[in-house]
């Protein structure tokens, strides 16, 4: 039983590792991640409600730039091993079909919750940025713009010394260096001095973030079905396709009176994000229960877990030609 | 080697070629080829031998124009590798055939023949003469995705023949293939040199290089070790070999007395073994007479015969 | 051209093969007939209309133009990283030659889906309108309201720059402007006031709009007039009024009673008007109460004349919307000949965006860049503002070409896609970009090594 799971834990390690040393995932995560940062500047030129343009742009950046990214990473890792043929590499070796599909989905799983960790630390810290009215808040901000930048040269530099994979080493830093600048800004106040930790920070945000994580989950997991059977470039349609459907949901399911059989059917498959798009719940001062982010979960965990055996059906079955 | 080739000009020229394989930041990394030189030409078979990663692969990708040396030129037709329309006179086979998987036996050697300025009537001949030369005729339909191995190497072949080149850069070109398919492609390259086409080719099988090759040279870590006609590089001058035709046992033993008495000392006696691939190529085609209908590569003989036409001048 | 018709073939069979168009084309028809079946309208026919056209075509124009980037993209990178670019390397093939046949098979391909989600919405539109489904009253109304080609007429200007820097002047002189509001702020806010105040009508009198150049009036159609306003009584309220559409010396007279800032169309017949000459419309406010009408500077009024039928127009709305398709497509091969896959998505996705925001870019450069902090000190000096002007212009000039109607906006509400616009679309999207683009990836092309990973 133990070397299964040392099993999967290398497969999904592995996973994990290729997905973020490409390229791609680096460009699509930085990117994501620095617009979020620079939103503050891009949007306190309009007047009246800055923090809250900041808020909403900030999740929905982090939605639109994890939905890529998720489906991006799953289907990297299956669809195109199975054309490389490592992935029948692997399966000539004891390695159970079922074993190595879930292991795949966790290293693109991990690689989409290490991006939203990313986003969520960076969504607080341009929210804590955009707090004050009118003016910025350079000091707990600042050091975030920089992190980047930072994350890059040294990513550049270790790269430079001893050869190593620019693009994971970058992204790493990327977040260590935003854990760094997001306990900066915890430990100062408005006024830069040393005030009780994380008080001047808008924790609402966090259920929301989480929230988000959730949904690119799900995303991911549907991107794993997909790639079962598709290449790269379908199932990153499909993707983006589920997502506009599924926004549409409401609109499209909810509002019919008698809804027939197979529109109920299409809205129960396809995951109804609404749920998981709270930044409308932290206008004002309101708040996100945890009780709801419970719900929430659990109906996330549940679509989760049917996408998933699908797709394990759908790659039990599946054959390959060369390899 | 026929003795004109030396007074024609050659059709490839390197002098001192070096590549180095940089990393992002431009700092050498590897040194694939260094200080390389030899010329190639026409009606010659010239054969580039070296063990896995000795930079092989690398020159003929530097001939070709899909690398760019480093150092020391070039000169492909009398030109640089990169002129497009000297393209026009290559076929290449490259390490592994990199094919379209979605298009059937068929329609590859059609697409790349429609690269070149051929008539469509002349495509269409070349293509159904090559398809029974590398005895895929009735494997047309499919798709290339599905072929094996060896059959995605006879094609590989075909693709790099269909413009009938001048020269004809193979590499590894027996890699993949049954000993039938190696043999046609040796008696092909044969053919070719014998048309006055130029092939340079890379292999690690010896046997096959010493059958074809007039000249070779032998690369290690990039550089060159020897170079020369095969004749010159392993002929032994002092160890001549006599073979006779049947004898008895009784004639034997008085030619063997006649010779050590001659000698001064005991010659060596044996007797040559038929080599695997004559007893492979018997077998063979003493079970093609019973078997009709083959799914892999057919047996078929001979060349195309577009490319078996009169001496080029 | 031999060569990039073999690759353009190719192109086309790797596309069918590798069922990326079968699943496309399944897609558009799920789209094109389901959509309208899962939405619910307004309930009127015009809104179905809507929905047909707007929403249904313009999601499967979406999916196109994903396919389209995604497929360049894909088309040349993915080939290079799987090596099959090597052996095509070694042909007679100049990239450029590539690069076209590439684009020629996927303009295809797009041509063709784009052809099929035309017909399919057109189908089902005709459909709907048949006799027994459609109340012929309701249909005489959308046809001659939305299922048709108008040409919205250009208004003279109205032109407040001088009379806002008059008053800016007068304020400044008479001490009058708070110190926390810049000039440039003062002068747009006047700027704004005597607009509004222009497009004000007060109880009892009139406004005119003046159209010098109206072009040809087919007497035989009325013209439409669009207009909306908001009144100094809040709520819906009634209104009085009067159109008087003047040419020459004759005019037509329509009296209204219309609600506050709802939308209305008003059909006014021009049979009895001369040929020649200006147009005025001009609004009376005749209501008896005393009430001002206020109508929006932009958009209060907008005279259209009918210039032709649906069928033609919908045409060259999808001729324009395919030469959107062209230009996507030579983005994403380019960027594809650049960048390896994922890469190359984003960066022409990022490209795209850049020139989505290059029209706003381009409505700044009208007056020098002003940055104002909220302390009233500008931000940037002048020597900087006029190089951030240039800046903006250059960007402006390089993607304004690219900027295109809302072919799809257009339809649904009834307006022409004329040809001129047409035509420029299809050559600046559909021959000068791409081939720009395509010398672009060719000069990069011959400067790599093709052996090298991509
Ligand atoms: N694209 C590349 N980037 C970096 N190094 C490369 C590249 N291609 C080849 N090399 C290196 O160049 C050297 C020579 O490689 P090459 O492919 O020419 O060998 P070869 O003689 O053809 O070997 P084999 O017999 O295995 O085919 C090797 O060390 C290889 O690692
Ligand atoms: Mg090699």
């Amino acid at each position: 039983m133990f070397w299964r799971i040392r099993q999967f834990a290398a497969v999904a390690r592995i996973s994990l590792l290729d997905i973020i040393r490409q390229p791609g995932f680096l460009l699509i995560a930085a990117a994501g991640m620095a617009l979020i940062t620079l939103l503050p500047l891009l949007l306190t030129q309009t007047l009246g409600e800055s923090a809250r343009l900041v808020r909403d742009n900030a999740l929905a950046v982090h939605w639109t730039f994890g939905l890529v990214l998720g489906s991006y990473a799953a289907s990297s890792t299956l669809a195109r091993e199975t054309a490389l043929g490592t992935a029948a590499l692997v399966l000539s070796k004891p390695v159970s079909r079922s074993l190595f599909f879930l292991a795949k989905f966790c290293g693109a799983a991990a690689a989409t919750l290490l991006f939203s960790l990313g986003a969520g630390m960076a969504t607080l810290l341009s929210a804590r940025m955009a707090a004050g009215y009118f003016i910025l808040d350079w000091r707990a901000g600042g050091p975030a713009i920089a992190a980047p930048v930072l994350a890059f040269l040294i990513g550049g530099y270790l790269n430079y010394r001893d050869r190593g994979p620019f693009a994971s080493r970058a992204f790493i830093g990327m977040l260590v260096l935003y854990a760094a600048a997001l306990a900066w800004a915890c430990a100062i106040d408005a006024e830069g001095h040393c005030g009780a930790f994380g008080a001047a920070m808008d924790w609402r945000l966090a259920p929301a973030g989480l929230l988000i994580a959730m949904a690119l989950l799900m995303l991911t997991g549907l991107a794993g079905l997909l790639a079962t059977r598709l290449d790269t470039v379908p199932t990153l349609i499909l993707c983006s396709l589920a997502f506009l459907l599924g926004l549409m949901s409401d609109h499209l399911f909810g509002r019919a009176t008698e809804p027939s059989a197979a529109v109920s059917v299409l809205g129960g498959l396809l995951p109804n994000w609404q749920h998981f798009w709270l930044a409308d719940a932290l206008s004002g001062n309101g708040q996100i229960p945890w009780s709801y982010v419970g719900h929430a979960s659990a109906y996330g965990a549940m679509h989760l877990g049917g996408l998933l055996l699908l797709g394990l059906l759908s790659f039990r079955r599946a054959e390959w030609r060369n390899g | 080697m026929k003795p004109e080739a030396h007074e024609t000009p050659p059709v490839l020229r390197v002098e001192n070629a070096g590549k180095v394989f940089r990393d992002f930041w431009r700092r050498p990394r590897i040194r694939a080829v260094q200080d390389l030189s030899f010329e190639v030409r026409p009606g010659e078979v010239f054969g580039l031998l070296g063990p896995n990663g000795s930079g092989k692969s690398t020159t003929l990708k530097m001939i070709v124009g899909l690398l760019r040396p480093t150092e020391g030129r070039l000169h492909v037709l009398g030109a640089p590798p990169t002129d497009v329309s000297r393209k026009a006179r290559i076929g290449y086979l490259p390490e592994d055939s990199y094919l379209y998987p979605y298009l059937t036996c068929e329609e590859t050697l059609d697409f790349f023949g429609s690269l070149f300025r051929l008539p469509r009537a002349e495509r269409r001949a070349r293509t159904a003469q090559l398809l029974d030369m590398i005895g895929l005729r009735h494997a047309r339909r499919r798709p290339v995705g599905e072929f094996s191995k060896g059959m995605a190497r006879r094609i590989g072949l075909a693709q790099a023949l269909i413009n009938d080149p001048d020269l004809i850069i193979l590499d590894e070109p027996t890699s993949g293939l049954d000993p039938l398919g190696c043999r046609q492609v040796k008696d092909l390259i044969l053919t070719l040199a014998r048309r006055g086409k130029a092939v340079l080719l890379s292999s690690h099988l010896l046997a096959d290089i010493e059958d074809v090759c007039d000249r070779i040279a032998i690369l290690f870590n990039g550089r060159l070790q020897a170079i020369g006609s095969i004749r010159d590089l392993l002929e032994e001058r002092d160890r001549p070999r006599v073979t006779l035709p049947a004898v008895t046992p009784e004639q034997l033993r008085a030619i063997l007395a006649a010779l050590k008495a001659q000698l001064g000392r005991e010659p060596e006696l044996d007797y040559p073994r038929r080599n695997l691939e004559r007893f492979f190529l018997e077998t063979v085609a003493r079970a093609m007479n019973q078997d009709t209908e083959p799914s892999g590569a057919a047996p078929s003989e001979g060349v195309a015969p577009y490319l078996d036409g009169p001496p080029h001048a | 051209m031999r060569k990039v018709w073999a690759i353009a073939k190719l192109t086309l069979r790797g596309a069918m093969r590798s069922r990326v168009a079968p699943l496309l084309f399944g897609l558009l028809v799920a789209v094109i007939v389901g959509l309208p079946l899962t939405i619910r309208g307004d309930g009127t026919l015009s809104g179905e209309v809507q929905i047909l056209v707007r929403y249904t075509l313009g999601l499967a124009m979406l999916i196109l133009s994903l396919a389209a980037l995604w497929a360049g993209c894909a088309s040349v990178s993915l080939e290079w990283q799987s090596k099959k670019l090597q052996l095509v390397a070694t042909k007679p093939l100049h990239p450029f030659e590539l690069w076209l046949g590439k684009w020629l098979g996927l303009v295809l391909l797009n041509a063709v889906l784009l052809a099929v989600a035309g017909s399919v919405t057109a189908a089902l539109l005709r459909w709907r309108l048949r006799e027994p489904l459609a109340d012929p009253a309701r249909r005489g109304e959308l046809l001659a309201d939305i299922l048709v080609a108008r040409r919205p007429l250009a208004p003279e200007p109205v032109d407040v720059d001088a009379a806002a820097l008059a008053r800016l002047e007068q304020a400044r002189g008479l001490g009058r402007l708070p110190p926390d509001v810049s000039p440039g702020a003062a002068f747009e806010a006047f700027r704004q006031a005597l607009r509004t105040e222009a497009f004000s009508v007060a109880p009892g009198g009139a406004r005119s709009w003046r159209y010098p150049q109206p072009g040809p009036l087919d007497p035989g159609h009325p013209l439409s007039l669009r207009f909306r306003f908001s009144c100094s009584t809040p709520g819906p309220v009634r209104v009085a009024g009067a159109w008087v559409v003047r040419r020459g010396d004759a005019d037509v007279r329509v009296d209204t009673n219309a609600v506050a800032t709802t939308p209305h169309v008003l059909h006014v017949p021009l049979r009895d008007l001369p040929q020649e000459g200006a147009l005025t419309v001009e609004y009376r406010n005749t209501d008896s109460e005393a009430v001002t009408v206020l109508f929006s500077p932009d958009d209060g009024l907008e005279t259209l004349a009918r210039a032709g039928s649906f069928g033609p127009n919908y045409a060259r709305g999808l001729l324009l919307l395919f030469g959107q398709l062209a230009l996507l497509a030579a983005l994403g091969i380019t960027a594809g000949s650049l960048f390896s896959m994922p890469v190359a998505a984003f960066v022409s996705g990022f490209v795209l965006l850049m020139i989505q925001m290059a029209g706003d870019l381009a409505s700044l450069t009208a007056r020098p860049i002003t940055l104002v902090s909220h302390h009233g000190d500008a931000l940037i000096g002048p020597r900087a503002a006029v190089f951030f002007q240039w800046v903006f212009r250059l960007l402006g000039s390089v993607a304004s070409p690219l900027q295109v109607p809302d072919a799809l906006g257009r339809l649904t509400t009834g307006i022409l896609v004329s040809w001129a616009e047409t035509g420029r679309v299809l050559l600046t999207h559909g021959l000068i970009y791409p081939i720009l683009l395509a010398g672009l990836a060719a000069w990069i092309m011959r400067r790599r090594e093709m052996a090298l990973a991509g």
